[in-house]
């Protein structure tokens, strides 16, 4: 036996109106309900009346529909709400789109660790393509020189060099690019045989060489770590 | 070496080998000499370098390129090579040798030799000599030379 159809006929046993029954401890539920959930106080959760059984039901009108409260309460006991109503009433989230917005996410402060940690200075700008725990390929990939005649059978390599870098974290994820300044680019479009045959020691073909001194290394073939080339 | 360059290195080392070749490394020293270690590491990198042969090259620039190209499929870093009047200098940069473990960082870049003289006798280089010539830098930097005559090696 349902709740409600208790309710109505103890008052119908000691009379009374049904409707001026009050559930208090649900009053008391929904108290605590709203305090520890605040997001239920934005939801719409009032059920529109509820038609007697046998009334037509129609989108729109059942709101409308407003039997006697105890036949309503009757009615409700063993009819569900029908679907037409669900269109009549606000959304259940209506609400939540009304509220204010959101406050803007807190920026972080400049100098603060994280992001910003390894921004670049105006005057020294860098991008790092950091991709953890792998390094991106393009941006560690073999820069491509649109002057020099593709590898035959070397893989196409999308990458997109940066300007010269300054940190040394910059120079661990970006191989150095074509298109830095004359002191920094060091291998050349030299023909490889000829550099082959001047290491050799070959005089005639060291001669016919065209190759660009660009080592600024001492003659005691130790290389220095302030070497600019190294940046 | 600088401490993030050096926690972002050892990061870059596999978890699955790291101990493994440290063990190897650390076992073969118990075995073989300096000298012979050196050359094991030579010839392990000549094998690397017929197995995984460059394209044809036609200048340094191609030469850079197809190397790095073949390091980053490995994930072994990249390189930077610098023409000089009577040599090549190759930098090699973020090289994974130190799974090997750093004590073993004076002998394991044999293989980095070996490599680099396979890969040059096999695009007309024969003959030409690759020597390391400094150490595993604060940077992660090898340097190597090639030439034609012995220079001053650097354990």
């Amino acid at each position: 036996m349902s709740n409600s159809s208790d309710i109505e006929g103890l008052y119908r046993q000691f009379g009374g109106n049904a409707t001026d029954y009050q559930e208090i401890g649900r009053e008391s539920d929904a108290r605590t309900a709203r305090s520890r959930w605040p997001l239920l106080v934005s939801m719409n959760l009032e059920q529109p009346s509820i038609p007697a059984i046998g009334e037509t039901h129609r989108p729109g009108h059942a709101a409308q529909a407003h039997d006697g409260p105890g036949e309503a309460r009757a009615s409700s006991a063993s009819s569900t709400p029908p679907p037409a109503t669900r269109s009549s009433r606000q959304p259940l989230f209506a609400l939540l789109s009304q509220r204010p917005p959101s406050p803007e996410p807190v920026k972080p402060v400049s100098g603060a660790l994280g992001g910003t940690r390894f921004a670049a200075s105006p005057a020294e700008p860098v991008s790092i393509d950091v991709v953890p725990p792998a390094i991106s390929t393009e941006s560690i990939a073999a820069p491509l020189s649109s002057s020099v005649p593709p590898v035959p059978t070397a893989p196409t390599v999308a990458a997109s060099p940066a300007p010269a870098p300054a940190s040394m974290l910059r120079k661990l994820f970006t191989p150095p690019s074509p298109d830095d300044d004359g002191d920094s680019r060091s291998a050349s479009a030299t023909p490889l045989a000829s550099v082959f045959a001047r290491l050799r020691g070959d005089a005639s073909a060291s001669r016919r060489a065209n190759v660009t001194a660009s080592d600024t290394r001492s003659s005691d073939d130790t290389p220095r770590r302030d070497d600019p080339r190294r940046r | 070496m600088a401490p993030v360059i050096d926690f972002l290195l050892d990061r870059h080392l596999s978890p699955q080998w790291r101990g493994v070749l440290a063990a190897l490394a650390a076992e073969f020293e118990t075995q073989l000499g300096g000298a012979e270690l050196r050359e094991l590491m030579h010839r392990v990198g000549s094998r690397f370098a017929g197995a995984h042969p460059l394209p044809v090259c036609l200048s340094v620039v191609d030469l850079e390129r197809a190397i790095n190209q073949r390091w980053l499929e490995a994930d072994w870093g990249y390189v930077e090579i610098v023409e000089a009047p009577d040599a090549l200098r190759i930098a090699h940069f973020c090289s994974p040798l130190k799974a090997f473990g750093a004590n073993a960082l004076s002998w394991t870049p044999g293989f980095l030799e070996g490599v680099y003289e396979m890969w040059l006798a096999e695009l007309g280089g024969e003959g030409l000599r690759v020597e390391q010539t400094s150490t595993f830098d604060e940077d992660g930097v090898i340097d190597f030379r090639v030439g034609n005559r012995l220079a001053q090696r650097h354990r």
